[in-house]
């Protein structure tokens, strides 16, 4: 009886509700499948997305070819100095899963800007795309907006993972600034132990600072940087630099001399890199 | 009980006859998202459609606070946007990327950077206007209110403003040419109002109107935000300014007005304000130059004998208000360690529509003092009136908007200065 007037299942639509946008592919789109979608499922986002960005910030999207620039570029100094590293899968399992561009920076009401974000793991944002001028290559610019932001923000996603040991918090405890870092200049920070004024914001950005300026920059820079610190500074820097190597050696395998001498001579490399053919 | 068992079990299946024959007939063909998708291919062949571009006519800010501009842009089927606009080169176009897709509606997105496009939502603040972080807070992202082939209806998804597209019909540089000519013959710094036989002021700011009047004895004013025409003034909205309806006004060049777009007995006309008060209310830049032999002088003496000697430039001089709020000679300086900023205070009194009478009145603004005690700078006072006043005649070479004002001295013709009004760096090197 059951049987007789039970009613006929409808089926499913096979269209998902979440259609394609109407955006017509170009080749840059399809250098992305290859080079970021399909190895490392990284949705490289270079048209600006309303959704992926902060409402509260006024924002200007990327331009395509600084954009383009910048995919080529990032995968060469970031993405692949990991992978010559530690092998394929770490990069590939680690690494953030979207990437977003905006062309502006984003200004902060106490009159700083933000250099990027990373949510949790899954997404970095990268802001004054346009900055970038193609005419004139600098990598400590570059550095400074984008490389130095990629390898912080990666830490972050890399502690979030895998927590470091609380002991790092305690040699500066006393020194973080909160919000007011913005009024701290470069010697005020080295002096109280800290390698950059963001740095003495708070636990987790000072320890991912020392690891994103230790690999931008060569030996030399880092020892004069450290050395202009007061005597105080100095101690205070170095014991959490010897924190931050035994953990990334430890928790990771990641020998942070090793990443930074594969980061310099790339960096090097990306001077004379073709930052315009998609190939 | 065993009859109530079979009643229940006869009422089961009696309601999944019901439930079953009573399907709810769906009220669309389609699914919701197969809808979306054919309403993104129909706006953007309506919107590739328009072989020569479109025109839009756009009102950055939330409520339309710099007024409206004329865009022009031609949708491309390769996904390519090309964009002019009358605050650019007239031949001037910019290209980038854009995408139809559906996010809370229909969203025309801008996505990639655009120069002349996105000039109106650059937070670097290109032109100015909003400040750092702010700009002119336009939209990158449109939702589509209504497409069809003879108007597009797009709504800012930030701003909230209406941006109207209208099918472009014309030459596009020739059209932006009359724009800018049309901007550069109806732009005015001061207006007045006449209707039903009455006047009120009329203030402008970017492209915005300010009607001020009494209303059963309180002070009201209207604002209404327009965009430059071929013709004159068209409003983002008509605005009522006491009880009558203006949509905006016609300009009528041979008689130097506007009138009302619909009623011609409501007039704007612009106030050209006496040559003295524009200088007194202006900011005039010094260039040394441009001084008469009198005045250079002064100047001179007070570089060699005082700033060159501290090592001191001068970066900027002018007479006016804009940095202390009240008028004199305001200066900066720079020195090894810095620049330096101050005022020296002019009382004046403005004589006839082009003579004015200036003299110094012993105050200082900012470091005005210091620099009038030990960096001479009072020789720099001198030939403007320093203990006595001086009287002068002003000269210009349009009254309706002067790029330079001439003083020169009544008693004195030896003492004439020619200020002007774009800012001059390094007076002592022009």
């Amino acid at each position: 009886m059951t049987a007789l007037w039970s009613c006929s299942e409808e089926d499913l639509d096979s269209n998902s509700i979440f259609g394609p946008d109407a955006s017509v592919k170009n080749e840059f789109d399809t250098w992305l499948l290859h080079n970021y979608t399909e190895p490392y499922n990284i949705d490289f986002k270079y048209r600006f997305e309303d959704k992926e960005s902060n409402d509260d910030y006024n924002l200007a999207p990327a331009d395509y070819n600084k954009a383009v620039a910048l995919a080529k570029m990032t995968k060469y100094l970031w993405i692949e100095s990991y992978e010559e590293l530690l092998g394929p899968d770490f990069i590939r399992t680690y690494c953030p899963k979207v990437m977003h561009l905006v062309g502006s920076p984003a200004y902060n009401s106490q009159g700083s800007i933000v250099l990027g974000t990373a949510e949790g793991g899954l997404k970095i944002t990268l802001y004054n795309v346009n900055a970038i001028d193609l005419n004139n290559i600098d990598i400590e610019t570059l550095n400074y907006w984008y490389f130095k932001t990629m390898h912080h923000e990666f830490a972050h996603i890399l502690h979030q993972t895998k927590n470091y040991s609380t002991d790092f918090n305690l040699i500066s405890a006393s020194n973080y600034q909160s919000s007011s870092w913005v009024n701290v200049t470069d010697q005020e920070a080295l002096n109280m132990g800290f390698v950059s004024p963001y740095a003495s914001s708070e636990t987790q950005e000072d320890f991912v600072e020392i690891i994103s300026i230790y690999v931008t920059h060569s030996a030399a820079y880092w020892n004069s940087l450290v050395g202009s610190a007061s005597a105080d500074g100095q101690e205070m820097i170095n014991q959490k630099l010897a924190l931050v190597k035994d953990y990334l050696t430890t928790t990771w395998g990641i020998d942070l001399d090793a990443l930074r001498d594969i980061v310099q001579r790339r960096s090097q490399d990306v001077l004379t890199m073709d930052l315009t053919t998609l190939n | 009980m065993k009859k109530i068992y079979y009643s229940l079990l006869y009422l089961v299946a009696a309601l999944t006859i019901v439930a079953c024959t009573h399907e709810e007939e769906d009220l669309f063909d389609s699914s919701s998202a197969v809808r979306a998708d054919e309403a993104i291919v129909a706006d953007l062949s309506v919107l590739t459609g328009s072989e020569n571009g479109w025109l839009m006519e756009y009102f950055p800010e939330a409520n339309q606070a710099y007024g409206g501009y004329n865009v022009l842009l031609k949708f491309g089927t390769d996904g390519k946007v090309t964009v002019a606009s009358e605050l650019y080169g007239a031949s001037q176009t910019a290209t980038s990327l854009f995408s139809v897709k559906q996010s809370a509606g229909i969203v025309l997105s801008f996505n990639t950077y655009n120069t002349i496009f996105h000039l109106f939502s650059d937070p670097a603040d290109p032109t100015g206007a909003g400040g750092n972080g702010y700009g002119l807070e336009g939209d990158y992202d449109f939702l589509i209110l209504e497409a069809t082939p003879e108007k597009v209806v797009l709504q800012g998804k930030k701003s909230g403003g209406l941006a109207v597209m209208t099918p472009m019909n014309s030459n596009w540089s020739e059209y932006l040419t009359a724009i800018q000519e049309a901007d550069g013959a109806m732009t005015f710094s001061k207006y007045k109002l006449e209707m039903g036989g009455q006047e009120m002021p009329v203030s402008i700011s970017y492209r915005t109107l300010t009607f001020t009047y009494e209303e059963d004895d309180n002070t009201v004013s209207k604002t209404g935000s327009f965009i430059v025409t071929q013709t004159g003034y068209k409003f983002y909205e008509p605005i009522v300014v006491n009880g009558k309806t203006i949509e905006g006004f016609v300009f009528d060049a041979a008689n130097d007005l506007f009138t009302e777009a619909n009623d011609g007995s409501i007039k704007l006309i612009p106030v050209i304000p006496p040559l003295n008060e524009q200088f007194v209310t202006g900011n005039w830049y010094i260039a040394y130059s441009q001084l008469g032999s009198f005045a250079q002088t002064y100047f001179a003496h007070c570089k060699q004998n005082f700033m060159d000697q501290e090592g001191e430039e001068l970066i900027q001089a002018y007479m006016g208000s804009a940095s202390y709020g009240s008028f004199g000679f305001n200066f900066i300086s720079h020195a090894s360690d810095g620049n330096y900023g101050g005022l020296l205070g002019y009382d004046y009194e403005l004589i006839g529509e082009d003579q004015v009478s200036l003299v110094f009145n012993l105050t200082g603004e900012g470091n005005g003092v210091w620099y009038h005690n030990n960096m001479g700078f009072h020789f720099l006072l001198n030939p403007f009136g320093y203990s006595a006043p001086r009287v002068f005649t002003l000269t210009t070479d349009n009254p309706t908007s002067p790029t330079y004002i001439t003083l020169t001295e009544d008693d004195n013709p030896n003492n004439s200065m020619t200020l002007f009004a774009s800012q001059i760096d390094y007076p002592f090197r022009n």
